[in-house]
């Protein structure tokens, strides 16, 4: 399958669009971590003994794969990553929007946010994700750069 | 137009090379939690983080206030249905979700300088905090507090309830 260079420059686009929304969402908590344990409590799907982890964990894990994605390295991996964490936050936020939802999104930090904008905001990165992952790599990535030393010094 | 190539991939790399990087991404916050922020991982966690910039009443102190008729507005942050089924007498639904709507509905025209209490369904949820900011940072109320404890204390305090829409 070929693509055009365009839509090469698009792909290149969003995916240092969205790394940089990951890994800035996981700065947000990480420099906050009592408050993003709270809302993580606040979600009510994980057991008491969870809770901590999780919140401990996950903004660095968002860091590393924004991280990734931002500099494209190992794209389709990174890409993979993100969306995982996009389906498991849309899911999260459907099963409190069913619930009745009492809770405050807490995702960049600012809590002032609809739940459904939160919902509709994830499934839209989940798209850019999808539309991501047909890439082997973009241009002005680590893996591109890579890729390229690699076939100069072969020929 | 110079072509790129997007073709097969090896899927198990793939999948192996995400694996290592949530590897990675709980390495980094292990090492940063334990040089920075030990009591998290090895301490009691205090969860009910407390704002600077929001006052909070106690159940007692609510108790007084809606005894003695003071004239408050009393705001259940929680859901149109928690609300139905059971909330404080007086209290007016502004459900966080849709507090913009609520707000432009119910609350534009009302003085900000008439005193608030919001509260939400207990200790762990965040909506009353949040309301409490929208009011009285980006709504011009100069007199609002959160009832911390919120729903869950006042049912267990067998307090009075309402049930139905008291909009």
């Amino acid at each position: 399958m070929i693509l055009t260079t365009k839509v090469a420059w698009i792909g290149t686009v969003v995916r240092v669009f969205l790394g940089g929304i990951i890994g800035w969402a996981g700065i947000v908590k990480i420099h906050n971590p009592e408050a993003f344990i709270k809302i993580v409590k606040a979600y009510d799907l994980l057991p008491e003994g969870l809770v901590v982890i999780w919140g401990i964990f996950l903004p660095w894990i968002e860091l590393v794969t924004g991280l990734f994605l931002f500099s494209g390295l190992w794209h389709k991996s990174a890409v993979l990553s993100s969306s995982g964490l996009f389906l498991l936050f849309a899911v999260a936020v459907s099963i409190n929007i069913l619930r009745g939802a009492d809770i405050a999104c807490g995702c960049f930090g600012f809590n002032d946010t609809n739940l459904y904008v939160v919902l509709l905001q994830d499934l839209v990165f989940l798209l850019c994700c999808c539309f991501l992952f047909f890439f082997k790599s973009t241009p002005y990535s680590l893996d591109h750069l890579l890729s390229t030393s690699r076939n100069a010094e072969l020929s | 137009m110079q072509p790129v190539s997007v073709g097969f991939y090896n899927y198990k790399l793939v999948l192996l090379r995400a694996l290592v990087i949530q590897i990675l991404g709980i390495g980094a916050g292990l090492i940063y939690t334990v040089i920075f922020s030990e009591q998290l991982l090895f301490g009691e966690v205090e969860t009910s983080e407390k704002h600077d910039d929001i006052t909070y009443v106690s159940l007692e102190v609510l108790q007084n206030v809606i005894q003695s008729k003071s004239k408050i507005l009393l705001i259940d942050g929680r859901s149109e249905s928690a609300y139905h089924e059971g909330h404080i007498p007086g209290a007016v639904n502004i459900p966080y979700i849709q507090h913009d709507y609520f707000f432009r509905q119910l609350l534009a025209d009302v003085a900000r300088e008439t005193p608030i209490i919001v509260y939400c369904s207990g200790k762990n949820c965040n909506t009353g905090v949040e309301l409490a900011k929208f009011l009285s940072q980006k709504s011009g109320f100069m007199h609002v507090q959160v009832f911390e404890g919120g729903w869950e204390e006042w049912v267990q305090g067998e307090n009075p309830i309402q049930t139905g829409f008291d909009r």
